[in-house]
C-alpha cells in the first residue's frame, strides 16, 4: 500500500508539474527576440485559438474583424494595454465634433508614364496637444500599389525606414515608443488599406512621412484611369464572422460627421506623360485644372488648392489613335544581376459588328445594405433598370437583392419579355436600402440557380463592397461553376476596389465603377456590349525568342471587349541581350482562331525601372489569392521572401523607422487615432451608427 | 516497485529542476546610431557604396550624413540585408547638387537596435567610390558610434 501511495503521489506530482510547465502566453513586446529565430510561428498573445491557416482566410494578415467595427466616437476611450501605453487611446471630441487632429495635410506627387504610375505621398503630422502623442492613421492605397519607400522627417533630419518581418518591425516600434524614441511604423492591414503609427510626437512638433509606391493605370473601354483613394468606408462585419486576425491593429476606426471641421485635406500634382496625344482629360470625381506642358504631357491639379479627403480622386483620358493591340515594356534586374522583367499588354482584337451574339442569362445581385442608402443605391438601381430595357426576349434575367436577408425577383431566371421587364423594374423600385451587407448570401443565391446551357451565364454584383469578410467572398466566387462569369460594379465614391476587382478576376469577368456623380447608363451599356460579344478564349502566348519565367497571372483569362490585360514576368536575359523577335498570341472568338503579333525589340520596347516592384507586388497578390483556396504555408514563406528581397510592404512585412540618436522626454505618449471622413454619398447615420445595432 | 518509485522521484526531481529554470528574459533593447565616414583623399566624392556590419545590431533606419551633398538618406539593398541572416547593410548614394565632399565626412547615419550591453564594434568596407565623372576614387571609409543628440525634439508648443 505504501508503495502504491508513493507511486500515486509521484504521478500526481508529475501531472501537476506538467500543467505548470505550460508556457505562458508570449507578450507582444517579446516578439523581437523570438522573431529573430522563428518569426513564422510567432503569434501575439491575445490571438489564441487561431490556427496556422487562419491568415489565409483573413487575407494573409488582414484583420477581418477588428479594425472596421464601427463605434460612435464617444465610445472610443480605450483602456491602456501593451500597445497603447500611458493614459491609453484618446479621442478629443468637442461639442461640435473633433477638434484639431494630428494629420494636417497630405500632398501627392504622381507621375504617369505609359501605363505605370509612380506616386509620392507626403503626410504632415503635427501634435496640437499639450502632451506627447502617438498618431495612428489608417489610409487607403491602390490595391496593386507596390509600396517601396517610407521615410520619416523630423525637423531637418530624414530617416529612411527599413522593411522587416512584420512581427519584428512591430516589436521594434513598440520598444522604441516605450523608450521615448521618435519612430514610425507602416503595416498593411488589407491589400488596399495600410496603418501608420508615429510615436512620441512632442507638443507642437512636426513629423512628416513620405510614402512611395508604384502601380499600373487601368485601361477599360478606351479610357485610361488613375485613381488615388482618399478615405475608407466603414465595413460591415457579418454576424457569424469569427475573431481571427494576425494584425495587432485593434483600434476601431472613428469617423468624422458632417459637423466636424477637422476633415483632412489633400492636394495633388499629377503629371501624365504618355508621349502621345491625350484626349478628353477629365475627372469624374473632382473639379480639376489641366495644363499641357508639352505634346503628350499634361499637368493636373485640383481646381482648388486642396480638397477634403472624402472620396476617391479619379482622372481619366484617352490617347490618340486606335492604339496597338499589344505593347511590351522591359526592365533590367539591376547591376550585377542576370535577367530582367517584362510587361505585356494585350488588347482584345474584337469587332462587335462581326460577332454573332449569344443569348444571355443575366443575374443581377444588388446590395441594398445601409451603406448604399441614398445616391449609391439609386445609381445601382438605375444601372439595372437600363440593362433590363436592353435585354431581348431571348435573354433571361433574375434580380437577387441582399442586406440582412436575401430576396429574389423570381424563383428562376425569366425571359426578358416586356411584361417581365416591367415587373422587374417594379421589383427594383420596391427595394429599400437598409441593414447589413450579407454579400455571401446574395452570391450563393445567384449561384444556386439551375444552369441554362443555351445562354451565356453572367452574374453581376452591384455593391460598394464595404464588408470585412472579403476572403470568404472571393473564395466562394472561385469555387463557382465553370460556366458562370462574374462581373462587378463598384458603386459610390469610395468603394472597396480591392474586393470588386478580385471578384471580377476570380470570376473571369471585369470590374466597372460608378461614382456618385457618374451617369450609370454608360458603364452598363459598355458592359452589355462586352458580355454580348464573345470573349477571346483559350488564349495562348508564344514568347518566341524571349525566354520568360515567373509569369503573373500564370493562367491567362478570357479577354473581354475593351478590357486589355497586362501580363508581367521575368526574362532570363538582360533586356540588352534579348534578340529581336515576335510574341504571338492566339485565341478563339466564336470558334475562329485569332492571332496577335507583338514585336520584341529591346531598342523599341519601353523601359521602366518600376517594373521589378510591380512584378513582385503582383506575384505577392497572386500568392495571396491562391492562399484563399489552397494550402497556405509555402505561399506564406514565398510572400515573406519576395517582400523582403524587394523591400515591399506586404501582409507579412512592414516598414519601421526609428531615430536612435535623439530622445524625447518621458517614455511614451497618448495614442490618438486619426478619424476618417465618411465617403461622399454615404450617410453617417445609416453606415456608422446603425452598425452598433447590428 | 521500488525501482518504479525511484524512477518517479528521479523524474520528479528533474522536472522540479526544470521548473526552477526561469525562461530566459530577452535582454533589453537599446538604440544606437553608427556614422559612416568616407575620406576621398582630396578628391570630390560623387558616389559611394559601402557595406556596414554591426554584430548584434538590427538596422531600423537609414539617414543621410552631415555632409551637405549626402544629406538625403541613401538607399539600402534589401536583398543583402535579409539574405543569410547576416544583417549585411549595403548602402549607396549619389551626391546631391551641393558643395562636394573632399575630406573625411559623415555620408550616412545608420540606426540600429541592439539587444543587451554588447560592445559596439561596427565594421565598414568601402565597395566603391567615384568622383562626379564616375572615375574610381582611392578613398577610405570607417564606421564609428555616433554620439546621441543631447537635446529633445521639442516643438514650438501646441
Amino acid at each position: 500500500v505504501k508503495n502504491r501511495v508513493i507511486v500515486l503521489a509521484g504521478v500526481l506530482l508529475l501531472v501537476l508539474l506538467a500543467g505548470c510547465s505550460t508556457a505562458p502566453s508570449q507578450p507582444a513586446h517579446r516578439a523581437y527576440e523570438k522573431s529573430r529565430h522563428s518569426a513564422s510561428t510567432y503569434r501575439p498573445a491575445d490571438e489564441s485559438g487561431q490556427d496556422e491557416r487562419s491568415w489565409v482566410r483573413d487575407f494573409a494578415g488582414a484583420p477581418a474583424d477588428e479594425l472596421w467595427v464601427i463605434v460612435p466616437p464617444e465610445r472610443h476611450l480605450l483602456p491602456p494595454n501593451d500597445e497603447s501605453p500611458g493614459s491609453g487611446t484618446m479621442f478629443t471630441p468637442t461639442s461640435t465634433g473633433f477638434a484639431a487632429l494630428p494629420l494636417e495635410m497630405t500632398t501627392v506627387e504622381a507621375r504617369i508614364t505609359s501605363i505605370f504610375a509612380g506616386v509620392e505621398v507626403l503626410q504632415e503630422f503635427r501634435n496640437p496637444y499639450a502632451e506627447k502623442i502617438e498618431a495612428v492613421y489608417a489610409f487607403p492605397l491602390p490595391q496593386d500599389a507596390s509600396v517601396t519607400g517610407f521615410v520619416m522627417t523630423i525637423g531637418q533630419r530624414t530617416i529612411r525606414a527599413v522593411v522587416r518581418e512584420r512581427e519584428e518591425a512591430e516589436a521594434l516600434y513598440y520598444e522604441a515608443r516605450k523608450a521615448g524614441k521618435n519612430a514610425a511604423l507602416l503595416t498593411q492591414e488589407r491589400p488596399n488599406i495600410f496603418t501608420q503609427k508615429v510615436a512620441n510626437i512632442e507638443p507642437g512638433q512636426n513629423i512628416d512621412i513620405n510614402i512611395t509606391y508604384f502601380h499600373t493605370v487601368s485601361l477599360a473601354d478606351g479610357w485610361y484611369e488613375w485613381v488615388y483613394p482618399m478615405t475608407i468606408g466603414p465595413r460591415f462585419r457579418p454576424p457569424n464572422a469569427t475573431r481571427r486576425t494576425t494584425s495587432p491593429t485593434r483600434h476601431p476606426t472613428p469617423y468624422l460627421t458632417a459637423t466636424d471641421s477637422a476633415t483632412p485635406r489633400v492636394s495633388i500634382n499629377l503629371t501624365i506623360d504618355t508621349g502621345v496625344e491625350i484626349h478628353d482629360l477629365e475627372s469624374p470625381s473632382h473639379a480639376i485644372s489641366t495644363t499641357e506642358a508639352s505634346p503628350g504631357k499634361w499637368l493636373v491639379n485640383f481646381a482648388d488648392s486642396s480638397v477634403a479627403a472624402d472620396r476617391d480622386f479619379r482622372v481619366r483620358y484617352r490617347v490618340g489613335g486606335n492604339g496597338p493591340q499589344g505593347s511590351l515594356a522591359l526592365a533590367d534586374a539591376g547591376p550585377g544581376t542576370r535577367g530582367g522583367y517584362f510587361a505585356l499588354t494585350i488588347t482584345p482584337p474584337l469587332n462587335p459588328s462581326e460577332m454573332a451574339t449569344r443569348p444571355l442569362e443575366m443575374t443581377f445581385i444588388l446590395d441594398r445594405s445601409g451603406s448604399m442608402k441614398g445616391k449609391p443605391f439609386d445609381q445601382a438601381r438605375a444601372a439595372i433598370d437600363y440593362a433590363l430595357g436592353q435585354l431581348s426576349p431571348a435573354d433571361t434575367f433574375q434580380i437577387v437583392s441582399f442586406s440582412n436577408d436575401v430576396s429574389r425577383f423570381a424563383n428562376a431566371p425569366v425571359s426578358a419579355s416586356r411584361e417581365a421587364v416591367r415587373q422587374g423594374r417594379a421589383y427594383l423600385r420596391s427595394l429599400r436600402a437598409d441593414g447589413g451587407t450579407m454579400v455571401i448570401q446574395g452570391i450563393n443565391s445567384a449561384f444556386a440557380q439551375r444552369n441554362d446551357r443555351q445562354r451565356t451565364r453572367v452574374v453581376v454584383l452591384l455593391s460598394d463592397g464595404l464588408v470585412s469578410n472579403e476572403a470568404e467572398i472571393i473564395g466562394r466566387v472561385h469555387a463557382r461553376a465553370d460556366d458562370v462569369c462574374v462581373f462587378s460594379f463598384g458603386i459610390g465614391d469610395a468603394p472597396n476596389r480591392f474586393l470588386m476587382n478580385r471578384i471580377a478576376r476570380m470570376g473571369d469577368g471585369a470590374a466597372t465603377y460608378i461614382g456618385a456623380s457618374d451617369d450609370p447608363v454608360e458603364p452598363m451599356r459598355l458592359f452589355l456590349e462586352q458580355v454580348s460579344t464573345p470573349a477571346l478564349t483559350d488564349v495562348r502566348i508564344d514568347y518566341g525568342s524571349l525566354a520568360v519565367r515567373d509569369i503573373v497571372p500564370d493562367r491567362i483569362p478570357d479577354l473581354w471587349l475593351g478590357r486589355p490585360i497586362t501580363i508581367v514576368g521575368r526574362t532570363r536575359s538582360n533586356p540588352s541581350d534579348i534578340n529581336t523577335g515576335t510574341i504571338t498570341i492566339t485565341g478563339k472568338v466564336n470558334g475562329i482562331t485569332r492571332r496577335i503579333e507583338i514585336p520584341v525589340d529591346p531598342a523599341v520596347a519601353s523601359s521602366t525601372d518600376t517594373l521589378p516592384y510591380i512584378w513582385a507586388r503582383r506575384k505577392i497578390m497572386q500568392l495571396v489569392d491562391e492562399a484563399t483556396y489552397l494550402s497556405p504555408d509555402p505561399r506564406q514563406r514565398e510572400i515573406r521572401k519576395l517582400a523582403l528581397n524587394y523591400g515591399l510592404a506586404s501582409p507579412f512585412t512592414a516598414f519601421v523607422a526609428i531615430d536612435a540618436l535623439s530622445q524625447t522626454s518621458g517614455t511614451s505618449g497618448t495614442t490618438i487615432i486619426q478619424p476618417l471622413p465618411m465617403p461622399n454619398g454615404m450617410r453617417y447615420e445609416t453606415s456608422v451608427e446603425s452598425s452598433e445595432d447590428r | 516497485m521500488k525501482r518504479l518509485a525511484f524512477l518517479i522521484f528521479a523524474l520528479t526531481a528533474f522536472m522540479l529542476g526544470m521548473g526552477t529554470m526561469q525562461p530566459a528574459t530577452p535582454p533589453p533593447l537599446r538604440f544606437v546610431a553608427i556614422e559612416v565616414r568616407i575620406d576621398p583623399m582630396g578628391e570630390a566624392l560623387g558616389a559611394y557604396q559601402v557595406e556596414v556590419t554591426l554584430p548584434g545590431g538590427r538596422l531600423v533606419g537609414v539617414e543621410g550624413g552631415s555632409a551637405e551633398s549626402f544629406a538625403s538618406p541613401p538607399h539600402y539593398d534589401p536583398r543583402a540585408l535579409h539574405s543569410g541572416g547576416r544583417e549585411r547593410v549595403i548602402i549607396a548614394a549619389l551626391a546631391d547638387q551641393a558643395p562636394p565632399v573632399s575630406r573625411e565626412a559623415v555620408v550616412a547615419v545608420l540606426h540600429y537596435a541592439v539587444a543587451g550591453e554588447v560592445e559596439l564594434e561596427p565594421k565598414c568596407v568601402l565597395i566603391a567610390a567615384g568622383d562626379e565623372a564616375a572615375n574610381r576614387l582611392n578613398a577610405t571609409s570607417r564606421a564609428v558610434v555616433a554620439e546621441p543628440v543631447p537635446l529633445t525634439n521639442e516643438g514650438d508648443g501646441p
